[in-house]
């Protein structure tokens, strides 16, 4: 009886898990609409960009570095403005439900704790309190590479922003490329290369789909919203 | 002559969803809390008249519920399921899912 009873619980909750992975696969295609503007795309291929230049130009140099790292922020401050002043406002409004409004709320804590994380490390590198030749050892590249690669393919599970995936395998094999390559090479500009590359591909995708969304969805004055 | 269960059971399916545009403004809803005309327009590919004309269907069915309120000077519509057509639209999947088990 109680075979029967585990088979029966087994089968139902297997037509109901995948009732409700269709609902989800739904309510996931409907929420990636908000990606459409490319205006996402814009503000992650320019942090790419901006991120490779700086550690092309700030390798050494603390005040290079933070000014290349402090020109995110206007830069996503504009692609903000454009979100919500023009490309918000052709897409329409949408309230989802509880689970996307979690899902939202895990990904900046995600996102801030990254980013708190890296910045610490950032201060105490710069301040020579760790050494940053350490960086060098096998186990500390490994450990940046599953951070990286972990935290974007996290944030790319929980926001539905897909390139997340590309942007953290760019960033996780970008830093090992840099260092493994630099004796035989003498250069790291070919790990940069990569974020670089991903960056730009990123960028003009952002330009593209920004444009086909205003050819698409035109403002129209007499549109009732 | 008797007529095959089954078949009775998909013909009598609720018409008012079973029509394609109707069906994706509510499953459209169904996995959003609310939404507003623009992006339903948007979302489905809708023109505008033919999504007022099912809306207005729907919520005269009280699948859906329509609140129309202003943006400044524009009128802005806000559309969301009711417990009504959260309940026909399972009824329809489940209708639907068990006649197409014999293809």
């Amino acid at each position: 009886m109680f075979v029967v009873q585990t088979i029966f619980y087994y089968i139902f909750n297997y037509t109901a898990m995948k009732n409700n992975n269709n609902v989800e696969k739904l309510e996931k295609h409907t929420y990636r609409m908000i990606y459409r503007d490319g205006i996402f795309d814009l503000a992650m291929g320019s942090m790419l960009i901006i991120y490779s230049i700086n550690m092309y130009l700030g390798i050494n140099e603390i005040e290079t570095s933070l000014f290349m790292r402090l020109l995110i922020v206007p830069v996503v401050l504009v692609l903000a403005l454009v979100k919500i002043f023009i490309t918000q406002k052709r897409i329409g409004y949408v309230k989802f439900r509880r689970s996307r409004s979690r899902k939202k709320l895990i990904s900046f804590i995600i996102a801030t704790a990254a980013l708190v994380f890296t910045t610490v490390i950032y201060i105490l590198a710069a301040g020579g309190k760790i050494d940053s030749s350490a960086r060098n050892e096998s186990i500390s590249l490994l450990i940046e590479f599953i951070f990286l690669v972990g935290v974007f393919f996290l944030l790319a599970y929980f926001t539905d922003y897909l390139n997340f995936y590309i942007i953290g395998l760019a960033m996780g094999f970008g830093v090992p490329v840099s260092i493994y390559l630099e004796p035989y090479l003498g250069t790291r500009y070919y790990g940069l290369a990569l974020q670089f590359i991903v960056g730009s591909a990123l960028f003009i995708a952002g330009i593209i789909l920004f444009i086909t969304f205003m050819k698409k969805f035109p403002k129209s004055p007499d549109h009732e919203n | 002559m008797k007529t095959n269960p089954d078949f009775k059971t998909i013909i009598a399916v609720n018409k008012l969803i079973h029509e394609p545009a109707r069906m994706a403004i509510i499953s459209l809803l169904s996995v959003v809390e609310e939404a507003d005309f623009l992006f339903i327009m948007n979302s489905t590919s809708l023109t505008q008249g033919n999504l007022s004309s099912h809306l207005g269907k729907l919520e005269e069915a009280g699948y859906v519920e329509i609140e129309k309120t202003f943006k400044g000077k524009r009128p802005h519509t806000v559309i969301r399921l009711t417990d009504s057509g959260q309940g026909e639209l399972e009824t329809y999947i489940k209708t639907i899912k068990e006649f197409l088990r014999y293809f």
